[in-house]
């Protein structure tokens, strides 16, 4: 499967609402061994409810300037959030389903993550 | 020691590098008809320029990524597109401006022309991209550009009353003969004429291809915040001239004579010659920027290898891309168009197309994953922010302005 | 075969993993791929993932890993949707890239890769006909 064909793709939860659509995936990288990088392992997804596209690393807390544009990007993606890949049941032509329901991470690094009770 | 005669000719280069073919024709068309009145756009497109080549001139040091290429990364590939057809296409415009203008020089100078001079001018621009080397092309065409300012010494040979020369650029006024919608086309013009997007393409390339690290941050630095100001004082020499010369008595600039007719009035022959060797190198060293900016815009968007560093062999895209454009800026001149209404569109759309170029490198200059520890800090940002807001609204004004306008001519 | 279920890993680390966390639309696609010598390469247009099918119940044992880097044709369908058919796909396989920054570098050259056919095309037949073009500048 290609990578692309998760990009832009609505996430729909165990009961049918959906969560957004697919905005980036993330990966983790594994340790190196002699020349070659390691291995990229899907992780996570993130998902926004409200925009396709990427915003140039602005919605992820990491660059902060100009204010003005980082506001208003922030605000654009304001409840992207990163449902973990465990939780996903299938990839269909039209859409991600989910097998579980996933908890609330929110996408920035700054917002805390909301404890939900057991 | 070296390392001073080094700065000072990144400096040289930069100030007579600074001219091209539209800031000739505009600042001269503008002086003739507002005499200074528009001083001010020039300040503000000459400190815009400055604050934008700077940052992508950092980008490119530090991270080693060229403009294009960033667009690239941060816009994605449709976004991207977008930009790249627009600007690509609009540097076109441009390209073939430049190259209709060392036909127009070449047309002063031995009195014949311009159309025979399109093939020459077309083979000579490729020649010197395909086998010159890329400092030796910058440095050669910068110093002879420096021969422009004979145009300084001419507006002093001119012995003008100062104070009504100057009058008009500190209380910007409108002559009874022109409209407001003119006055303010022109100001759209003047702007993207002194902020032609190519000169960031160019300039951030360049770092790449000079192999520039954050120690070449200072020698950027001086090049831009000295070289450049200095470059737009000559822009403004040219619109006093014609202001002097050309404004008192109504002539209409519609050739490159009546650009050079208050140098020659000035300082006659001698001075003409000095001129239209100026003229040439300035068009010429700007015709060679551009058509290496459309292969730099190409190949940084598709991922080509570029440069002039390296063998065409090893770059074969990135040089097959410039041979076309300069057979279709050729082919557009050969149509007969006045190269000189070339121009004027030219500045038009390079306004137009900022925003494209400008936003990007905003961003990117914040981003600590290229930047590391040299993102731009608060106040850069600010003064980013605030000519952002001044590029968009000049972008959306413009083309308004050329219909309402009628290309200044209402 | 393990269907879908709770995540298995603390919440932060979903968004820090060790550090080691790759975004890929942020960090890999449209980025600069070079060869052994620095030679530019071609941008990264898609990535091709092992282990997850379209339409099929997902198998989290493993997780899915990228495999193979795909370029040229791959950029048409994000540009404007649809799909490039499996037989023109021109791709690199991940085993041949040594470090992932802001570029990533590879360990070949670009010259022994298949999927650098353009390049060599237009340097064959047109560049190496005009006098010069092997030549560097001076």
């Amino acid at each position: 499967m290609l990578l692309s064909d998760l990009l832009g793709k609505p996430v729909h939860a165990v009961d049918g609402s959906s969560l957004g659509a697919i905005v980036d995936v993330r990966f983790r990288r594994s340790p190196r061994t002699g020349r070659h990088e390691g291995a990229l392992e899907l992780i996570a997804l993130v998902v926004s409810p409200h925009s396709r596209h990427s915003m140039y690393g602005y919605e992820r807390g990491r660059v902060n300037g100009p204010l003005v544009i980082a506001a208003l990007i922030r605000w654009l993606h304001r409840k992207s959030r990163v449902i973990p890949w465990d939780c996903v049941s299938r990839v269909e032509p039209d859409a991600v389903v989910l097998g579980v329901e996933p908890p609330v991470i929110p996408l920035d690094v700054r917002s805390p993550i909301p404890l939900t009770r057991l | 020691m070296k390392k001073i005669f080094a700065v000072a000719l990144g400096i040289l280069t930069a100030i007579g590098g600074f001219v091209d073919i539209g800031d000739l024709v505009t600042n001269a068309v503008v002086g003739s008809k507002f005499g200074l009145g528009l001083a001010w756009v020039v300040v503000i497109g000459v400190a815009g320029i400055c604050l934008y080549a700077d940052m992508a001139g950092r980008v490119a040091a530090v991270s080693g990524r060229a403009t294009f290429e960033i667009i690239r990364e941060r816009l994605g590939p449709r976004t991207g597109l977008a930009n790249l057809a627009a600007s690509f296409l609009i540097n076109l415009l441009t390209l073939t401006a430049e190259i209709g203008g060392v036909a127009l020089a070449l047309q002063l100078a031995a009195g014949v022309g311009p159309g025979m001079w399109i093939p020459v001018a077309l083979f000579a621009v490729w020649v010197v991209i395909w086998r010159t080397k890329f400092s030796i092309m910058e440095n050669v065409a910068g110093l002879l550009g420096l021969t422009l300012l004979v145009f300084v010494v001419a507006l002093f040979l001119l012995k003008p009353d100062w104070g009504h020369l100057i009058t008009p650029a500190v209380q910007p006024w409108l002559p009874a003969s022109e409209s407001p919608v003119s006055y303010w086309y022109f100001a759209v013009a003047l702007f993207g004429a002194a902020m032609t997007p190519y000169e960031v393409f160019f300039f951030s390339s360049g770092a790449v291809e000079e192999k520039w690290t954050k120690s070449d941050l200072a020698t950027e630095r001086a090049n831009v915040f000295i070289g450049f100001p200095l470059g737009g004082i000559l822009s403004l020499a040219i619109a006093a001239c014609a202001a002097l010369v050309l404004l008192p008595k109504g002539i209409e600039v519609s050739t490159l004579s009546e650009v050079v007719l208050p140098v020659a009035q000035a300082g006659g022959q001698l001075a003409l010659a000095f001129a239209i060797v100026g003229i040439l190198a300035a068009t010429f060293g700007a015709a060679l920027e551009t058509t290496l900016s459309s292969g730099y815009t190409l190949a940084q968007f598709f991922g080509w290898s570029w440069g002039k560093f390296r063998r065409p062999a090893q770059a074969a895209r990135f040089h097959i891309s410039m041979i076309i454009c300069l057979v279709i800026g050729g082919g557009i001149l050969a149509t007969g168009v006045d190269p000189i209404q070339v121009t004027e569109l030219s500045v038009v759309f390079s306004a137009v197309a900022l925003p494209l170029t400008y936003f990007p490198i905003l961003v990117v200059a914040n981003d600590p994953e290229y930047m590391g520890d040299e993102v731009n800090g608060r106040i850069r940002n600010g003064f980013g922010m605030v000519f952002l807001l001044i590029i968009v609204i000049a972008a959306v004004a413009a083309i308004p302005l050329l219909l309402a306008s009628g290309m200044g001519s209402a | 075969m393990t269907r879908a279920r709770k995540p298995q890993q603390p919440l932060e680390w979903y968004r820090d993993p060790d550090g080691r966390g790759v975004d890929a639309r942020l960090h890999v696609l449209d980025r600069q791929m070079i060869d052994t010598d620095g030679v530019p390469v071609s941008t990264v247009d898609d990535l091709e993932l092992d282990g997850v099918e379209i339409g099929e119940s997902i198998d989290h044992s493993r997780p899915p890993q990228v495999s193979e880097i795909l370029v040229g044709a791959a950029i048409l369908p994000r540009i404007f949707g649809g799909h490039v058919p499996r037989s023109r796909w021109d791709r690199i396989p991940w085993e041949d890239v040594t470090r992932l920054a802001t570029v990533v570098e590879l360990r070949v050259h670009a010259d022994d890769l298949d999927a650098t056919w353009v390049e060599r095309w237009f340097r064959d037949r047109v560049i190496a006909r005009i006098p010069g073009g092997r030549h560097a500048p001076e």
